[in-house]
């Protein structure tokens, strides 16, 4: 039962995620190699709902695909001479949800599929030196935790009565950040400390039980990334995609 | 073998966000040789610098809480403090009191191979010692799972496992059993005595003495930062309870909590009866995979009114839900819950019930202690509020903030501010967790209090000893039954 399943095996490399983590926001958000990079603004979008499903994270997935799907049929049914405020709030949509939330489906699938171990490990092997790994490690570790304080303060709040429309109701914001401020600031404390007696701030090369080598799908993902860039990079020296296709 | 030559330590006090407990947790010119293969137990009132002497010997003093350190820390003829804390970790493992904050993984199977992996040893090498781990701790069911499904008993024996695939020659225990039932805590105690028995060194600071008190080849008794008594086993077979209370300390044989003899609700008692409560979390579309044994489902519990009742239930049965609920703080219960003859709806269980949490942090929010019990006072009046702060001994810092008190103190004032909410119900979710014998007797007397108010009060406790000393009825919750 035990060989072989260590740990939830990513299906990518931690490498490729980082390489797709940037990747992403260049081509959707910032618009490299403008129209002749067309096609891989539609490819991207598919790869991080493709990511999210396969990692069995059918919540986002499933938002993700949908809002993905209601937009591009929206796009298309209305008619695009129509003008006025409405239209300018549906580009706006669009552009939302063919740009930013691509980039954030694929920053959830990668907090979420990434173990603190294949974290460190994919830093180390990049040669980020320790003190950018370890704080961002640490800041993974942090989020759901913290999440629990936060929900326990709340609890907390509604039972002494700080709630909308009690007499306390100004203290709503205020006095929940002490709590939130001093449990984080403890619970940090004494994570580093933990973390410290078992050896974290050794020098020594760090090994993974996970397996990190680099399979089809991560060359397949990151040829893939590497054709964008090449498009980007042709098309800065006049060589345009869309007209050596033509050809 | 580890020795201390005249070590004395005092914090330094820029780290004042660290609680006050951990302030005067100095030591002043401690000597101390122990032998290898020993186990001993470091104990004594809150504060004492137990703690402080673990983190001597781990390394963590002088490298990572930073004060000011005379004398010298030798272990095994190398002093500790020109060692790197990796090399150190090498040799020794140490468990902490939290269970919340000593992962850094979120899966178990990655934190028991995080040590190893840290130190660079082979991924095979770590494989087959987690293999063997998971085997001579029975934890097998446990690997590859998040840790925030966790109890924090199973997350206790993680930590323990963690440690073990090291194979550290020196075993550190910083109360390790604070936050865990009878049953978890006598686990952990199958743990350490395999510890022992290999002829590993184990260090254990705590206060809970019955699950290892037959295990023990010496005390360490300590008080404000120095130690005041030093016993050897056949010293501690003539101990008695008794001697044990005098010395401030907690009895060394404890029943179990389900042993002890209360009646649930006499004849004469006024009942609350809870005809039906019912709880899951939300089981969507999306995540119907989430583990299930969160569900509380009960019938027919009566609670006395007035009394001061004790809620018994094993880690992981859902009892701070169930108070969550009690309370009316779960919007989704699902209950029946019946008061003097007419239902007790949520709403209004919302406005009765005052809950004092496991963790005071949580619950403390205003910048002054004279503000926090007047926010909970129905209609602001200073003098009530310094009433009440002088009836739980607090009025010499009314202006104190809140966060700089201690965790006893802490306590006191979460209490205060539950008497000055006027609420008729007041829960406590184990409010001596980690607490010495003089501070839990300090809890039980207040407990007595809130009764003489007419009060009613409830506890989830797992602590046999304050039971026993105060509560006067029990109910064994299970959290379906």
């Amino acid at each position: 039962m035990l060989k072989g399943d260590y740990g939830k095996k990513s299906f990518i490399n931690p490498i490729t995620k980082l390489v797709l983590l940037v990747t992403l926001p260049a081509f959707l958000m910032g618009g490299l190699g403008g129209t002749d990079a067309e096609i891989f603004t539609l490819i991207f979008p598919l790869v991080s709902l493709f990511l999210l499903f396969i990692s069995k994270n059918l919540k986002a997935g499933m938002v993700g695909l949908l809002m993905y799907i209601a937009v591009i049929i929206a796009w298309s049914v209305l008619p695009s001479g129509s003008d006025g405020i409405f239209h300018i709030i549906l580009f706006i949509v669009v552009g939302i949800v063919t740009g930013l939330l691509p980039c954030a489906l694929m920053s959830v699938y990668v907090i979420s599929s990434t173990t603190a171990s294949e974290f460190i490990t994919g830093m180390k092997k990049l040669f980020i030196p320790d003190v950018i790994t370890i704080p961002m490690s640490v800041i993974f570790r942090f989020f759901p935790t913290v999440k629990e304080e936060i929900q326990a303060i709340n609890k907390a709040m509604t039972m002494r009565g700080i709630r909308f429309g009690g007499r306390n109701a100004a203290g709503i914001l205020e006095y929940r950040l002490i709590p939130i401020l001093m449990c984080s600031l403890k619970i940090g404390d004494e994570l580093t400390a933990a973390a410290l007696t078992r050896g974290l701030d050794s020098p020594r090369k760090r090994t993974n039980i996970c397996d990190t080598r680099f399979r089809f799908q991560d060359f397949f993902l990151l040829a893939l990334c590497f054709c964008a860039y090449l498009v980007w990079v042709l098309s800065l020296f006049g060589i345009h995609f869309g007209e050596v296709v033509k050809l | 073998m580890i020795e201390l030559k005249n070590v004395s330590f005092t914090y330094l006090s820029e780290n004042s966000d660290e609680s006050s407990a951990e302030l005067n947790g100095s030591l002043s010119n401690i000597d101390l040789r122990i032998e290898k293969g020993s186990f001993v137990l470091l104990t004594g009132p809150s504060g004492c610098g137990k703690s402080t002497l673990l983190r001597l010997i781990n390394g963590l003093i002088p490298h990572y809480y930073s004060g000011k350190l005379e004398g010298e820390v030798v272990i095994d003829d190398e002093p500790v403090n020109d060692k790197p804390l990796c090399k150190s970790a090498e040799k020794i493992g140490t468990v902490f009191q939290n269970p919340r904050s000593q992962f850094f993984n979120v899966d178990t199977t990655s934190e028991l191979a995080f040590l190893s992996e840290n130190l660079g040893v082979e991924a095979e090498i770590i494989k087959s010692r987690i293999e063997q781990t998971a085997e001579s701790f029975q934890i097998k069911n446990l690997l590859d799972r998040s840790i925030f499904h966790l109890s924090d008993g199973e997350k206790q024996k993680i930590a323990c496992a963690s440690i073990e695939v090291g194979k550290p020659e020196i075993i550190l225990l910083d109360e390790p059993s604070a936050n865990l039932d009878y049953h978890a805590t006598m686990q952990l105690r199958k743990l350490i005595a395999q510890w022992v028995r290999q002829g590993r060194t184990v260090i254990a600071a705590e206060h809970r003495l019955f699950y290892l008190w037959d295990l023990i080849d010496r005390v360490v008794l300590m008080d404000d930062g120095k130690i005041i008594k030093d016993y050897n086993k056949n010293e501690l077979n003539k101990l008695s309870d008794n001697d044990l209370s005098e010395l401030g300390l907690r009895s060394a044989h404890s029943p179990a909590p389900t042993e002890i003899e209360l009646p649930v609700v006499t004849t004469d008692d006024k009942t609350l009866t809870i005809n039906s409560l019912r709880f899951g979390y939300k089981q969507g579309f999306f995540n119907r995979s989430k583990v299930n044994n969160n569900i509380i489902d009960i019938h027919n519990m009566e609670l006395a009114l007035g009394k001061i009742t004790a809620i018994t239930a094993a880690n992981g049965e859902g009892k701070t839900t169930f108070l969550n609920c009690l309370c009316g703080l779960e919007r989704r219960s699902k209950d029946d819950i019946i008061i003097n003859g007419a239902p007790f709806k949520r709403r209004n269980r919302l406005n009765s019930f005052f809950m004092v949490m496991q963790d005071t942090n949580h619950q403390l929010f205003t910048d002054s202690v004279l503000e926090e019990v007047m926010i909970s006072l129905p209609e602001p009046n200073e003098d009530k509020a310094l009433k009440i702060l002088e009836s739980v001994d607090l009025v010499c810092y009314k202006e104190r903030h809140p966060m700089a008190l201690s965790g006893g103190q802490k306590q006191r004032l979460a209490i205060a501010c539950a008497v000055a909410s006027e609420r008729d119900y007041i829960l406590f979710d184990e409010p001596t967790s980690g607490l010495d014998y003089g501070h839990m007797k300090e809890i039980a007397a207040l407990m007595r209090q809130l009764r003489n108010l007419g009060k009613t009060v409830i506890i989830v406790t797992h602590d046999s000893e304050f039971i026993e000393a105060c509560c006067e009825r029990k109910v064994n919750f299970v959290s379906r039954g």
